[in-house]
This record gives C-alpha cells, structure tokens and sequence, in this order.
C-alpha cells in the first residue's frame, strides 16, 4: 500500500502532464513549459500532502507564468473601436427614446444611452466581462471551444475530454476553506489577469494551467484512491 | 416587512402584477415583426377556429404539419380559445404564452416554499421575482409558440412529481400532467419518458410501495391513454422527422481526423461521446448562461445572455450548495432535474439551444436561488434591501436596453419585419398580381394568410389535396403556394414579367440593371427601425416574358 500511493501519484503526473496543451507549450517555448511543469506539480502535491513549501513553489511559479502570459498575450482591452463599432455605437446610442426628463441640458434617455452604449469606459467594463466569462468557459479547456468556435481563431483542446469528470470531482473534493490562499494565488490571481488582458494567446490562457491539470490529477487521484487502492 | 414575508397570496398578487407588466407591455410591436413560426401557430389556431381543420384541410391533428416540423399540438389548441375572445392579431398569437409565464413563475413560487433548502422568507419572493425578470422567461413569455408552454407544463408536472414523494395522491395528475407536457414540444417527447424512468429509479424506495399502487395503476393508465394520439402516427415518417438535428457529420469528421489510429468503432463511439458531452456541457458554461447565449439571432437579445452577469455567483454557490446537501431529497431531485433536463437539446448539433432545452431553466434557478438564499444569510439583514434594489435597478435597465431598445432596432428583419405592411399593401391594392420571392425570405404564405385574415376554408381548397390524404408521411415541405392573388415561389424573370404582377423580394432579389433594362416601376419600399431596406415591390408594366400568371 504505501508503495503504491507514490507510484499512483508518479502516474498520474506523467498521465495529466501528456496532453495537447503540454505538447504546444513544449514545442513553442521550452522554458514556459518547464515552469507550467513545476508549477502543475507543487500545486498537485500540495493538493495531496498540503505542506507549505508546495504552495510557495507554487505561488512563486504562478507568478512566474503571470509575467509570462501577459506578454504572450495580445491585449486588447483598450483597443480603440473600429470603424464598424463607432457606427453601432452611434446608433444606439441615438435609439434610446426620450423620456422628457432633463438632467442639465440632456434628457435622461440621452444620458442612460451614451452611459450604456456611448462611453469608452463602459465598453471597457463589457469587455473584462467578455474575457472573464471565456476564461471560465470549460468547453475552451476539454473541447477545444466545441461547439461554439470563435471566428478567425485557431482552437485546439486542450485537455482530452474524458479528463472533464475527474476534473468536477476534484473541484468538488476541494476543500475551499482549506486551500483559500491555494485558490487565491492559482485562480483568483490568474482570472483577474486574464479578465483584463484576454485570452488572445495562441498558447492559451496557460497561467490556468496548474490549477485545471493539478484538479483534474487530483480528482482522479481521489477516485482511484477511493475505489481501487483501497480494495489492494 | 414581517407581515409581507407571512403573506405569500400578497406576495403572488405583486408578483403577477410585475410579471404581467413586463409580459404585456409592448407585446404587439416587441419583438418586431411576426416570426414564421408565430405566423403558423396563430394562422392554424384561426383555422381550428373557424373550420376545425388546419391550413391542409386535417381535421384536429395530433401534430402540426408545420414546414414538415409537425410540431405538437397543445399550443395551437389551447390558442383557439383566446382568439375567439380577440381575434387573430400579433398580441392574441403572444398572449397565451405571456399567460403561461405568469403560470411558471407561481409553480416555480411553490416550488421555492415546496423545497426544503431554502432558509430565508424572503426566497420565495425574491428568487420568483428574478426568475421573471430573467432574460430567458421574459424572451419566451413573448413569443407566440410554444416554448413557454413545455416549460410550463414541465414544471408543473415536476412539481406535482415532488410532491408525490410525501403525498402519493399526487402521482396521478403528476403522470397526466406530465402525459400532456409530452404535446408541448419535440424536446418534451423525449425528456419526459427519461424523467419519469430516472424519477421512478431514484425514488423508488418512496414510490413503489404495496399500498401506493392503487394510486400508482391508474396513474400510468391515464398517462398512457393521454398518449393514444401519439400513438396514431408512431410509426411514420413524421413521428421522427427531428432525427435529422442528429450530429451524423460531426462524428464522422471528430472520429476521421482526431481519432484515426483507433480501430472504427470505437473511434465512433469516442467521437460520439464527445460530441455529447461538449455539447451538454454548453449548457451549464458560464460562458453560454452569462455572456453569448443563443447563437441563432432569432432566439436572443442583443448585449444579454439568457441570464444577468451578476448571476454567476449565486449560480456557482448554489451548485456548491447542491453538491454538499446532495443526499437530501430535495437536492437530490434538483441534481435529477439539472442532469436529465439538457439530454435532449445535447442530441442535436445547435449549440445552446435555448428553445430545446428551456426546461433547464427551471433547475438553474432553483440552484440560483439556493445561492442567493447563501447570499441572504451572509449579509446582514439592514443590507438586504440594498442589495435587492441594486440588483433589480441593474437588471432591469440592462433587460430594458436590450430587449424594449436594441432588439427592435437590430433584430427586426431576423423577427420577419414588413409582411404587416405588405399584406396592408395588397388589401388596398387588391387588382394586381402579387408574387413574392422565396429564395432568402422565410416561409411568406403564411405570414401573409395570417395578417390578410385569408378565410382557412379558402385556404384549405387551395392547398394540394394529396398532402391532406397522406398527412404524416410527405413530410417534405416546399415553399411554393398560390392563393387568391398571391404567390410565393422563386422569382423568375423569363416567366413572371406580366403586366399587373408585383414582384416582391428583398434587395438583391432583382438587380437594378434588370429594373431599368424590364421598366419595372418601384411601387413601395419598406424598411426596418433600422432604415435596412427589407421589401421592395416592382410592378410589371410591359408583358416582356410573361409565361405564368396574367391578370
């Protein structure tokens, strides 16, 4: 039994680590691979063992990735509009009736109009919304976007799709409460920079890496764990 | 505030006085124009109306040769009545489903005090009020077919299901109910035999009971005689004429360039799965449920996604909530609901078909409301108020914006704008020849039959009378129909150039070269809020080819 645990754990590293995502890191830049390695490790292990030079590593690798995505990253937040977005913008902003109510000078239809569709800023606002919702998308992770393509960008899968199981027990298995400075540096952190600077990378949004294989390695772990070690 | 939280009939009366102002209000003219498939439901309900018979001459059908769709029939027949008291318009066709989404929002009310899992008074009330504020209710509460319908009878009959496990009376109008929701949509017919096979398993310890068949007997009994005319076309070609939406060709292609190394079975079978889960698991992407919603234009609102950004959270705590109770009886029936409610939408290739799979509507807010109820608790009670203001004040600006602003502006031609104004055209018009072109333009015939009020018996006489005979096997649907002056096929030029005939098509379907070389004479153009042109209509002036139709 205990010979076996470290071997399961050995197994399932090497089993989460071979994927497609692995393969485009690796052949693309080996040094951004190495450290999505180490870092998809320490975050496995401490999930397992919860000992704190585990979440150092971690932390510090996941900051390592962040500069890393950031740079790899095509940021189009403040990207000004094009010409087909200034002309929908005029639009709606025009559409909005009035309501014979002025604030000032301007009725307040105007007003509501140009704060929802008009200002830089609120179109600032939708798009960090956009990007959060497609970091958090997990058909981007296990189906490569499947069934909802984006136009105009290669996609691949990331992760085969049999893994997506293990990959919601082990966010099940989770203890929040337990892992809380855990989920800050390895999701929390990550899907706050991605929200601002997008998933425009042909690498993917690989800074959620270590989070998404070391759950799904961990779900996995638990369930064989659960009904195979144990019956051994 | 004590006193409004104890009194749930108060509670229900300002609720329906919400839900009936936000389904009621501007229903004739938002959504914009008439869609093809609120056109066919009203038309037929008139036609029911008037001679017992559909548009084909068939006399009560049990499903609706709708463009070959042979839909269920429920909201048809339950239609008829409301256009007998208001005639056949925009606002009759829309007003059953407006109904029924008031009716959903009280089952769903019950539902909030049926389940034990929610702590606070103030859930019911609340999470009915954000369930009819929900992009998703709203949009379906104002569109004349029958998608509010399955969702209704779904969740009443659900409901009535749950109830059954302390009160086994209830098992049969659960199974009548239920019988019935399976001639509410195509979706239905498949999702209600799996509910009621995994309900029956889950719950099977509470259910089959020696004393419990006296209830059980007659219950099953009646839900089958309900299906006796289903039965009747079990067996043709209409009775799976959705099987088509299968995802044949993706499998194929999936199987031929992902797995090719494996040996063909069961690269089939992986692909197979595959498919299946991306698409199931659309369904419950933040993505999907927050931020772009339906693919398809005519089944979403501009800027908003079935559900509020704010959601995502109560969402996301609510499935925690779920997982970690999941051995209560209520969670566990919500789980079923949540699981089996996405099955048959995930057969079909549309991604996130929020038509096919409304009924996970109801699981979804239910688990939204689990996470707001979480939210109740951890706020303090002097900031509950704040917090539903703000949430209300957001939602409803931004529901505002894009579904009474945008979707008029922007979704007009996709909703079949401008068939009102011709079919006003050819009333006062009534001697020319009228030819409307098919080959982008939705299904006209019946927008026109509909907004002309073309009597049905007429109709009827006019219409193949071998489709009548043969009605659940020629199942194929084609575009051309001439009735009264009017005809709809492909324009052609070589044919269809006689004096007195209006060609009406889009702006491509005639090219200006050929308007001024055939001395065709602009007679109305229509356009949308858009100022998009999305009709034009030229008369004939000169007999130059003119093969067909002569006055």
């Amino acid at each position: 039994m205990s010979k076996i645990k470290p071997l399961l754990i050995l197994g399932l590293t090497l089993l989460i680590l071979f994927n497609n995502w692995s393969q485009i890191l690796f052949i693309n830049n080996k040094p951004l691979f190495l450290i999505v390695v180490i870092a998809t490790i320490s975050s496995f292990l401490y999930l397992l063992k919860k000992q704190l030079h585990y979440l150092l590593i971690t932390v510090l690798f996941v900051m390592v990735l962040s500069f890393y995505q950031y740079s790899l990253t095509e940021n189009s937040l403040l990207r000004p509009l094009k010409q087909d977005e200034i002309y929908l913008k005029n639009t709606r902003v025009y559409a909005y009736p009035s309501l014979n109510i002025k604030i000032g000078e301007y009725d307040i239809g105007y007003i509501v109009g140009n704060l929802l569709d008009g200002r830089f800023e609120t179109i600032v606002l939708f798009r960090i919304q956009k990007n959060l919702f497609e970091v958090l998308d997990i058909n981007y992770y296990f189906f490569g976007s499947h069934p909802r393509e984006r136009v105009g960008i290669p996609e691949f899968e990331r992760l085969p799709f049999f893994l997506l199981p293990f990959f919601v027990i082990g966010i099940y298995l989770i203890q929040f409460k337990r892992n809380k400075l855990f989920l800050l540096s390895s999701f929390l952190a990550p899907l706050i920079l991605l929200s601002f600077i997008g998933i425009n990378s042909s690498l993917g949004t690989f800074v959620m890496y270590p989070l998404i294989v070391s759950v799904t390695g961990y779900g996995l772990y638990q369930i064989l764990n659960r009904y195979f070690i144990v019956k051994l | 505030m004590k006193l409004f939280l104890s009194n749930k009939i108060t509670q229900l009366i300002i609720l329906t006085f919400i839900a009936s102002v936000l389904y009621l209000y501007k229903l004739e003219t938002v959504p914009p124009g008439l869609y093809v498939d609120e056109a066919v439901v009203g038309y037929n309900a008139y036609s029911i109306l008037k001679t017992g018979n559909d548009e084909y001459g068939k006399t009560l059908p049990a499903a609706f040769r709708f463009f070959g769709s042979y839909s269920p029939p429920l909201q048809v027949y339950l239609l008829v009545p409301i256009l007998a008291l208001f005639d056949l318009s925009i606002f009759s066709t829309r007003l059953l489903s407006a109904l029924l989404g008031i009716l959903t929002m009280v089952i769903f009310f019950v539902f909030l005090i049926k389940l034990n899992l929610y702590k606070s008074k103030f859930i019911p009330f609340l999470g009915s009020f954000i369930f009819i504020i929900t992009p998703w209710t709203l949009f379906f509460s104002r569109v004349g077919y029958e998608i509010m319908m399955g969702l209704t009878f779904f969740s009443l009959g659900t409901l009535l299901t749950y109830l059954a496990l302390s009160r086994i009376q209830l098992i049969v109008p659960a199974l009548i109910t239920l019988s019935l929701t399976a001639y509410t949509t195509h979706s239905q017919k498949y999702l209600i035999p799996i509910y009621i096979l995994i309900y029956l398993v889950i719950f099977r310890e509470r259910i089959f009971k020696k004393e419990y068949i006296k209830y059980l007997v007659p219950g099953f009994i009646s839900a089958l005689l309900i299906q006796i005319p289903n039965l009747t076309y079990l067996l043709s070609p209409a009775f799976l004429v959705k099987s088509d939406l299968f995802y044949f060709e993706p499998i194929v292609k999936t199987a031929a360039t992902l797995y090719l190394s494996l040996p063909q079975p069961i690269s089939f079978l992986i692909a197979g799965l595959r498919e299946f889960l991306s698409q199931y698991t659309t369904y419950f992407s933040p993505s999907s449920l927050f931020l772009t919603s339906d693919p398809d234009p005519q089944r979403s609102m501009p800027e908003l996604s079935v559900f509020y950004p704010w959601m995502i959270i109560p969402y996301f705590l609510g499935l925690y909530i779920l997982a970690k109770r999941r051995k209560e009886t209520s969670a566990k029936f919500i789980i079923v609901l949540l699981c089996i409610t996405p099955i048959p939408a995930a057969l079909t290739s549309d991604p996130f078909s929020t038509q096919r799979n409304i009924t996970i509507l109801l699981p979804l807010m239910l688990v939204i409301a689990l996470g707001l109820d979480k939210i109740i608790n951890l706020v303090k009670a002097r900031y509950i108020f704040a917090l539903f203001f703000s949430i209300t004040i957001t939602s409803l600006l931004f529901l505002w914006r894009s579904y009474f602003i945008l979707l008029p502006l922007e979704r007009a031609p996709t909703w079949n704008y401008g068939f009102r104004e011709i079919a006003q055209y050819i009333a006062n018009n009534p001697n020319y020849n009228y030819i409307i072109d098919q080959y982008r333009i939705k299904p006209a015939y019946i927008e026109l039959a509909f907004f002309l009020k073309y009597p049905p018996s007429e109709f009827q006489r006019q219409v193949d009378p071998k489709i009548k005979a043969n009605y659940y096997s020629l199942t194929k649907w084609n575009y051309n129909y001439k009735f009264g002056n009017i005809s709809t096929k492909l324009v052609d030029l070589n044919t269809d150039l006689c004096i007195g005939n209006i060609l009406i098509g889009d702006e491509a379907t005639i090219s200006l070269a050929d308007v001024k070389f055939h001395g065709l004479k602009e007679v109305f153009r229509i356009k949308d809020p858009y100022e998009r042109t999305v009709f034009i209509g030229y008369l004939v002036q000169n007999n130059t080819s003119c093969k067909t139709i002569s006055l």
